[in-house]
């Protein structure tokens, strides 16, 4: 069934985008606009006691809290940011007010003038002063915005009884996604103000809705449109609520149409970034040297709010044993509270921290046994049948052999592995990783219900009325594909247009590896319902609702059962070789393999395996974002911030092996977010066989090299 | 001040500030939005356009300097039937994800099979270095030109 369907077409957004003819939020007219910007503030932490603001022209206007009709909150899980700040302040850069005018330069120079009176606290930089609570709790009374259990099997007698106990700390940075489109909204009121309009960059529609809803409160209605998104990788999951909610209060106190649209400086400075993570592991192991039990310790920063620190962290723990049924498990993760712009969603969501620590801790382990590194893990690497760490079941065919086999015959990574131990600088690393696809738990049908339609127009065309967007990942063209497939319909005749929450029913956000396997299974089965009940010249519409797969059992108070209904699986390598005197490590080879069910477009797929690919590279290597003792980030510019370019990284021998699922959309499984889950620790396997010494933190830059080895020389 | 250049052959008349960036004058007084501003630093390449030929980020180039220039933009190269068969081939090559660097990756495109017309993929990794994509890893992209490359040798078709 796969072979047909994964034939690559051309992409159908293609030539509009690549010709400049797609229009994305700041290409719209804006010439009856006013240009609205955020005071944010100046200092990090603290009180403030006053605000002055300088004499406003006519036409200028300034919004804050006192504004809001509704809440005063972003509706995200916990709802503790302020949509615009009142007193407290968390964080340099937290938003307190808008101010909005006609001249952009004249916007900027009120802003100027802004005078704040403020009481200055001492901020907590950092996983470590977070967890001290310097200068007092941020959160609660000890900054923990979760602190998460799990157990398997009987971890104590099992470490009590060991041989040996491997340790090790591994670290990873903040990120920045650096979507190439900058963040921006329009709002607008229609019917007397009582109808609010955000149009924009973004992920979630309906998130977005839901956050103005929340913050003007009863009586408004509101319609949030979605245009051409220039990247997003979870940039514009949580910030387009964070930044169109006090838009929304604004464009209602103001009546008039506003535009907000960030440059690049204010971007990379104050929007939500990739929760840096430290993890320490300890394996105990029998006289073998086979592992009986593992024991993790994961910490997130959190930053200055929650926002999605709880849900990033499940994951991160739910992923903590990767691809491995490991017999004996104790996980404690903790989420804390710092005092930075608080971190967000991100391609991977906690995975890419979680593998990081555990495949390195696995390199660690089969060194300290002298093994093989492919051998030493293939005893762990769980099969169908096998339980979880919830005291779920992996219910699917697990085909890793087939991965790996794979991965080492087109990587020639065995005889490369053996040479590399005798020529210097050069080195080659692996690693085994897997990605829940969906929301975790139950949380599709206990949160968001999913609801997905195709229109028969009476011309026979065919719209795909949805919720999620294409911010490059490809749905514009694969999701055409399968309807064009089921009605056996030309591709012009179907329409996908960009979402619109007046026109289109909520399908939920795209995200969490769930639009294809998710949404796409819906749109599968209202494309068969449509065919079988299709008139022609008819008007029908057909919604399909979604329903857990009936093998899946969760428990949210436990937070026991199926952590995920399904998994992507996959083999990274990369094969390195260091420069010892520039301690530049250059990247000479790369390959992914995976199992994503079956591949909609085998272009698409493979689009996203180098893409991911070179995001997890440019995590492992170049991106370095560090944090001042201000709370700010020192990258704030591209020139600071350094993101793969086309010279950094050789092409990604890119590889999928089908394993057809049967609740997804002719097999199809999530593949957007596995792809940056493994491929910085393939990367630090094979810069640990170039150096002989332990690479445990990414970004491992040459300055972060060079002091590894002078440490230990 | 008054600055009179060419856009895409057009003659074009504009009252600027010398300092005022030619991107600007682009997307605000020409209403010409293909060209994307992705930085405003000349490190992303969003914003390439040709101007005497020579491949430049405008968002670096104050109007002072466009005084009787010759500029092409991502609008000209669409109308020609280079641009037609090199949007072609990025879309048939998912050269194009989320497509917001992919304007800027055509003109650096242009600004290399105008030089040379048969690059090999070294050459291309080069030419576009100047111009980050996020979404690719830039696989597809060099894909891309390369089989735009090959089919404007095959028909004829001039950059």
């Amino acid at each position: 069934m796969s072979a047909d369907i994964s034939k690559a077409v051309p992409r159908t957004d293609g030539r509009a985008k690549a010709e400049g003819r797609a229009r994305y939020i700041a290409d719209y007219p804006h010439d009856d606009m006013l240009c609205a910007r955020f005071y944010r503030a100046p200092f990090s932490r603290g009180i403030i006691r006053a605000i002055r603001l300088p004499e406003l022209p006519e036409g200028y206007h300034a919004v804050d809290y006192r504004d809001v009709p509704g809440a005063n909150h972003i509706a995200l899980i916990k709802n503790d940011l302020p949509a615009f700040a009142e007193k407290d302040i968390r964080y340099r850069g937290q938003i307190i007010l808008i101010l909005a005018g006609p001249d952009p330069d004249k916007v900027d120079e009120l802003l100027g003038e802004i005078e704040l009176d403020y009481e200055a606290g001492t901020p907590a930089i950092g996983i470590d002063e977070g967890l001290a609570c310097i200068g007092g709790p941020i959160h609660g009374e000890d900054n923990l915005y979760a602190d998460l259990h799990v157990k398997k099997g009987d971890p104590d007698a099992a470490f009590s009884s060991a041989a040996r106990i491997v340790e090790g700390e591994y670290s990873t940075g903040f990120q920045e996604q650096l979507y190439m489109e900058p963040q921006g909204l329009t709002a607008w009121t229609e019917n007397e103000g009582r109808k609010v309009v955000i149009q924009g960059s973004m992920q979630c529609p309906y998130y977005v809705k839901h956050s103005v809803e929340e913050v003007l409160g009863e009586g408004y209605e509101v319609r949030v449109i979605e245009t051409t998104t220039g990247g997003a990788f979870g940039g514009k999951e949580d910030y387009p609520e964070i930044m169109g909610a006090p838009l929304a209060v604004a464009a209602v106190k103001i009546g008039k149409p506003l535009r907000m649209i960030f440059d690049r400086y204010e971007d990379l400075s104050w929007t939500s970034k990739r929760h840096p993570s430290r993890t320490r592991i300890r394996s105990a192991h029998d006289a073998k040297g086979r592992i009986t039990a593992m024991d993790y310790d994961i910490i997130i920063d959190g930053g200055a709010y929650e926002s999605y620190s709880l849900i990033v962290l499940q994951r991160a723990i739910f992923t903590s044993n990767g691809v491995y049924n490991f017999p004996n498990v104790r996980v404690r993760g903790r989420a804390v509270a710092t005092s930075t712009v608080p971190s967000g969603a991100f391609r991977g969501f906690g995975a890419p921290q979680a593998i990081y620590a555990l495949e390195m801790h696995m390199e660690k382990a089969a060194r300290e046994f002298s093994a093989d590194p492919v051998d030493y893990r293939m005893p762990y690497v769980a099969a169908k049948g096998d339980p979880t760490i919830t005291g779920g079941r992996i219910h699917e065919e697990v085909i890793m052999d087939r991965l790996i086999e794979k991965a080492l015959e087109i990587s020639g990574f065995r005889e490369k592995r053996e040479r590399y131990r005798k020529e210097p600088w050069k080195g080659i690393g692996i690693s085994f990783f897997n990605h829940g696809c969906g929301f975790t738990g139950d949380g599709e049908q206990r949160l968001i219900k999913a609801k997905a339609s195709l229109r028969k127009n009476a011309d026979d065309s065919v719209d795909i009325l949805i919720a999620n967007i294409d911010m490059g990942q490809g749905p514009q063209t694969t999701f055409l594909k399968i309807v064009a497939r089921i009605l056996d319909l030309p591709p012009e005749k179907i329409r996908y247009d960009n979402p619109d929450t007046d026109k289109v029913p909520n399908s939920g956000p795209t995200v969490a590896s769930r639009t294809m396997m998710i949404v796409g299974y819906l749109i599968q089965k209202a494309a068969e319902r449509l065919k079988r009940d299709w008139v022609s010249g008819k008007v029908q519409e057909i919604e399909e609702h979604y329903s857990m797969p009936p093998y899946v059992r969760w428990n949210q108070e436990t937070l026991t059962g199926d952590a995920y209904p399904a998994f992507g699986w996959a083999v990274n390598v990369v094969e390195v070789e260091v420069d010892p005197v520039s301690w530049e490590t250059a990247v000479i080879g790369v390959w992914g393999v995976y199992d994503v069910g079956v591949a909609i477009d085998e272009r698409v797929v493979a689009g996203q395996i180098q893409g991911g690919m070179s995001q997890a590279l440019g995590y492992a290597c170049l991106e370095n974002l560090e944090v001042d003792s201000d709370g700010v980030f020192r990258q704030r510019t591209m020139a600071d911030y350094i993101v793969p370019t086309s010279l950094d990284f050789p092409r990604t021998g890119a590889c999928t092996v089908d394993n057809p699922y049967e609740y997804g959309p002719f097999g199809a499984k999530g593949v957007g977010e596995i792809v940056h889950d493994g491929g910085h620790a393939a990367f630090c396997a094979a810069l640990e066989q170039a150096t002989d010494r332990e690479c445990p933190d990414v970004p491992l830059t040459p300055e972060r090299l060079l002091e590894i080895m002078s440490n230990d020389d | 001040m008054t600055i009179e250049f060419l856009v895409n052959g057009m003659p074009v008349l504009v009252k600027a500030d010398p300092m005022k960036r030619l991107l600007d004058v682009l997307r605000e007084n020409l209403s010409m939005t293909g060209t994307k501003e992705g930085c405003g630093e000349g490190e992303c390449g969003a914003c390439s356009v040709l101007m005497d030929g020579k491949l430049v980020n405008s968002c670096l180039i104050p109007m002072a300097q466009v005084e009787g220039a010759e500029v092409e933009t991502i609008e000209g190269l669409r109308e020609r039937e280079a641009g037609q068969l090199l949007s072609e081939a990025f879309a048939e090559a998912h050269s194009v994800q989320c497509g917001f660097c992919t304007p800027g990756m055509m003109m650096a495109t242009l600004a290399l099979l105008k030089e040379n017309p048969d690059p090999t993929e070294d050459e291309i990794r080069l030419a576009i270095s100047g111009n980050i994509c996020r979404c690719t890893g830039y696989d597809m992209i060099i894909d891309g030109v390369l089989l735009a490359a090959r089919r404007a040798r095959e028909r004829g078709v001039a950059w």
